[in-house]
């Protein structure tokens, strides 16, 4: 790739379609191409069906995009998830593997973290799927939803934009 | 005597006039004091290493500047080539472990040969304290001197880590230092090996050297030596490294001695600040145009279950250690480290010093970062870094073991890569991201005493004591790019040139002990769009020794250290499986089969009757492993990036067929589905099933997940009810006392007004 960016290789970088040879010889050492970003941002904007401009790829599938109501972080899929402001994770639906069986489906038996650990205290779930949930009304999320609004810092990542 | 024996001899003379005559051995007539301090000065008042604000000789005759690079840093290479095979020890030799350095008169590093470039700043706190502590008035600097470190408070990585330093003199003056370090299987201590997670305090690791003067007009001291014979357990090792140190170091001073002649003194001493400021830019300029600006954090966890293994009262306890990083790249290219709520330091052996932070950092950042040869201190002056005082990373009381600081480092700088692979990724250089890494274990290390009948065929010069300590442990998966897999079974995050050895070099040195196999460990890659690479098992017995004891370090274990990336999990945990008094002998003799692996896991037992002992926890402390007993070890899989349901179908049918994963765990997590003939390694592929299966496991995270605010509440409530592990909850204790803000920031992010752990 050098110095000069490849829309090519950016591409295949995108879709994982790079082979090793190339992506030794040609992507990995330096000079890095200077266009990246731009090249990088723009092709991606081709990928997705929505009009907001994409500021950054945040992972996989999330952008931080531009939006009516400023920098919003959105799903390819067209969800939207929260300001870039917050931490898009308090927006999104949460899975929590505890119980044995849930690590069984992952790992084999021994090759995971101890499932029950040795001092545990009384009362404890042993599934969060098994676990009726008394706290699911939209007063509670609202009392959950202002707790995160005052607490900010917990950003996984924030960018400077 | 060589000719550099002869220039010694007038370099010496010359120093003593000078100094008969009250003058300073640094440049221009200053002390060393005088230079480290304007140094500081310089740099922090201008922002440029010693305020160089134009890179002059560069600038003047860029090819001559070059080839004053490569020249120096090919003569830290070429020691380390050639030193390794004139004297070195089977660690060294068959597995790279050392490393060359040079650096300033004050103290900072010019460039670093190949090898364990985690040491490219360690070096440097070691001088930087000499100087500190006026060696060159009080214990005294002078050509031919030799000083030796392993003190991981004045600088170094670990324990067995050992350190010779050479000052290089030309015309009266201390124009640079050299620095050669070697890894240790052995350095005495409470228990055998070079990794041990046995130790409590100082006391028990060993020989320290606290920068100490060894050596004289090139010669080592023979109390040194005598002190060298008799308190490590293979006093040949320890003397073949120290001569492979010490001729590198000598190697290193020759070549700068060419350079000087060829270009003169003051181009030499202008090209090394020059380098060092240049480094300084280098790192800028990368991180301006690879790091997208921002905070980042990630945090990290490391177990260390030890209630039933621990010996003394004070080590029987199980605990977690928090590893908490936040970055700050900035637009200008500077960036910032911190560790704030951090675990505190402990009586075990996985207390970080500073410097060995630091050299995790730096070997760290040269394999994404830098990766082009030229690291240098100059990279330090470019990031701050915050390791608080007491905590695991940066520990106030050096009566404390550092013999395993990698417990601590290793999976902390797994928070440090999630943080620098974000930039990377927001950045569009994806190809760079790295998920993370398997911790460079099971570490197995002990040693014992030959039989009679067996030690006879040795040659007699290696005694009849074996050490254990083979460096399979260099060879871990590494964790997925966001373009690619990870690595399989091939990755040391401390040393770039991994290498596991041959077995036959081990059995060579470990006498006593016989391979019986190495294999893919099934099941132990992270999963993920791109999977992490795998990792590997292998088992071990013991023949004809007379006494022989064994024990595994193992990291992760009990818990996970990290998570994987965009939805990557990460590689599987680490577990123990041995077997003493065991019939190994007579299926041997019947022909029948015997362990070669525990894949899937609980198989081990059915190829060995004895009394087998197997725990969660992978970790056990020295045992008496009598002829026969048979070990079982592995070696982790690296974390994956994205989600295990956009793998493509064809290269989850490959990773059954290479034995990656298996089938049951491929339809369980990537929803394929199909035969699989062990025999013919062939995977028939049922793509209706396979189609199925996939929308089943989607329809089931629609079912089995939640929203943040029902997670958030029932979370909530079991930290304000202190309902969670009794580990868990010791561990944000002790990291509430070690930093009031981390306190205050944990309680407001659950909203708790005091109550909870």
């Amino acid at each position: 790739m050098a110095s000069e960016t490849d829309e090519r290789q950016v591409a295949q970088l995108i879709d994982g379609e790079i082979g090793w040879s190339e992506l030794r010889n040609d992507v990995l050492p330096d000079p890095k191409d200077g266009e990246r970003f731009e090249v990088t941002r723009r092709l991606l904007e081709e990928r997705v069906d929505f009009e907001n401009p994409i500021l950054l790829p945040l992972n996989d599938h999330l952008y931080a995009v531009g939006s009516d109501r400023g920098r919003i972080v959105k799903c390819d899929c067209g969800q939207e998830f929260c300001s870039l402001d917050e931490n898009w994770k308090h927006h999104a639906r949460v899975r929590v593997r505890e119980a044995e069986a849930d690590h069984r489906e992952i790992y084999p038996e021994y090759q995971t973290s101890t499932p029950s650990p040795p001092a545990t205290r009384s009362g404890r779930a042993s599934s969060p799927t098994s676990t009726p949930s008394t706290r699911s009304g939209s007063g509670s999320r609202r009392r959950t939803h202002d707790r995160i609004q005052r607490y900010n810092r917990t950003n996984h990542t924030r960018i400077h934009l | 005597m060589s000719i550099e024996n002869t220039k010694v001899g007038a370099e010496k003379r010359r120093v003593t006039d000078k100094r008969t005559n009250g003058g300073e051995i640094g440049w221009d007539d200053q002390s060393l004091q005088r230079m480290l301090a304007d140094t500081e000065r310089l740099t922090e008042e201008t922002g440029y290493y010693r305020g160089i604000e134009d890179l002059a000789l560069k600038e003047e005759d860029r090819f001559e500047y070059e080839r004053l690079y490569s020249r120096l840093r090919g003569a830290l290479v070429s020691a380390r080539e050639t030193a390794l095979h004139v004297s070195a020890s089977p660690i060294v030799r068959e597995i790279g472990e050392l490393c060359f350095q040079i650096y300033t008169p004050e103290g900072d590093s010019i460039a670093v040969s190949t090898g364990i470039i985690v040491h490219v700043h360690t070096g440097s706190l070691a001088i930087k304290w000499m100087i500190d502590q006026d060696y060159e008035h009080d214990r005294g600097i002078e050509p031919g001197d030799v000083f030796c470190n392993n003190d991981n408070d004045l600088g170094n990585v670990h324990t067995t880590d050992v350190h010779t330093i050479v000052p290089i003199f030309h015309d009266g003056e201390l124009v640079a230092w050299a620095d050669g370090v070697t890894h240790e299987a052995d350095i005495g201590g409470a228990s055998q090996g070079h990794t041990s997670i046995v130790h409590t305090s100082r006391f028990e690791d060993g020989i320290y050297a606290t920068c100490e003067k060894i050596g004289e007009d090139d010669e080592l001291y023979q109390d040194w030596k005598v002190r060298g014979e008799r308190a490590t357990r293979t006093p040949m090792y320890w003397d073949l490294d120290e001569k492979c140190r010490l001729a590198g170091c000598h190697m290193i001073r020759e070549a700068v001695h060419e350079i000087i002649e060829d270009v003169g003194a003051e181009t030499f001493k202008q090209f090394t600040r020059e380098a060092v400021e240049e480094g300084r830019r280098t790192m800028e300029s990368r991180v301006q145009e690879r790091l997208f600006p921002g905070t980042y954090r990630s945090t990290s966890f490391a177990a260390l279950p030890l209630e039933e293994e621990g010996w003394k009262p004070e080590q029987k306890q199980d605990t977690m250690h928090h590893l908490p990083v936040e970055m700050e790249i900035r637009a200008d290219g500077t960036m910032s480290l911190d560790m704030e709520g951090t675990s505190s330091q402990g009586d075990h052996s996985f207390n970080a010093a500073e410097g060995s932070m630091t050299g995790g950092l730096w070997v760290s950042l040269t394999q994404c970062l830098l990766h082009d040869g030229k690291v240098n201190d100059g990279s330090h002056y470019a990031l701050e870094t915050h390791f608080p005082e007491g905590s695991l990373t940066n520990p106030d009381d050096p009566q404390l073991s550092f013999h395993a600081p990698w417990g601590t480092i290793m999976p902390a700088f797994q928070a440090v890569w999630e943080n620098v692979s974000q930039g990377f990724f927001a950045r569009g250089f994806r190809e760079e991201v790295v998920t993370g890494y398997s911790e460079t274990s099971n570490s197995v290390q002990g040693g014992g005493t030959l039989m009679e009948s067996m030690a006879q065929i040795i040659p007699d010069e290696v005694g009849d004591y074996f050490p254990v300590s083979p460096f399979d442990l260099s060879c871990q998966g590494l964790g997925a790019s966001a373009v690619r897999d990870g690595l399989d079974y091939g990755y040391a995050m401390w040393n770039p040139e991994s290498d596991m050895g041959d077995i036959e070099e081990w059995e060579l040195v470990q006498w006593g002990t016989q391979y019986l196999s190495r294999q893919i460990k099934t099941d132990s890659a992270g999963h993920g769009k791109y999977r992490g690479g795998s990792g590997w098992e292998g088992v071990m017995t013991v023949m004809g020794t007379d006494d022989c004891t064994l024990y595994k370090a193992s990291q992760p274990d009990v818990t996970f250290s990290k998570a994987g990336m965009s939805g990557g999990y990460p590689g599987s945990t680490k577990y123990a499986v041995r077997a003493h008094d065991t019939d190994l002998a007579d299926r041997a003799r019947e022909g029948d089969p015997y362990p070669v692996g525990d894949t899937p896991p609980g198989t081990f037992e059915e190829h060995i009757d004895g009394d087998v002992t197997r725990t969660h926890r992978g970790n056990y402390f020295p045992k008496e492993y009598d002829n026969h007993d048979v070990m079982h070890f592995q070696m982790g899989g690296g974390p994956g990036w994205g989600d295990p349901l956009e793998r493509p179908v064809p290269k989850v049918v490959g990773d059954v067929e290479d034995e990656v994963y298996s089938p049951d765990t491929v339809e369980s997590v990537y929803g394929v589905v199909g035969e699989f003939d062990e025999k013919h390694r062939d995977f028939d592929l049922d793509e209706p099933a396979t189609e199925a299966a996939r929308e089943e496991i989607r329809e089931r995270r629609r079912e089995a997940s939640e929203t943040f605010e029902e997670f958030y509440e029932r979370e909530r409530e079991r930290v304000a009810d202190g309902d969670v592990a009794d580990v868990v909850a010791g561990m944000y204790r002790d990291a509430f006392d070690m930093s009031e803000a981390f306190e205050t920031e944990f309680h407001d992010f659950w909203d708790l007004d005091g109550s909870g752990f």
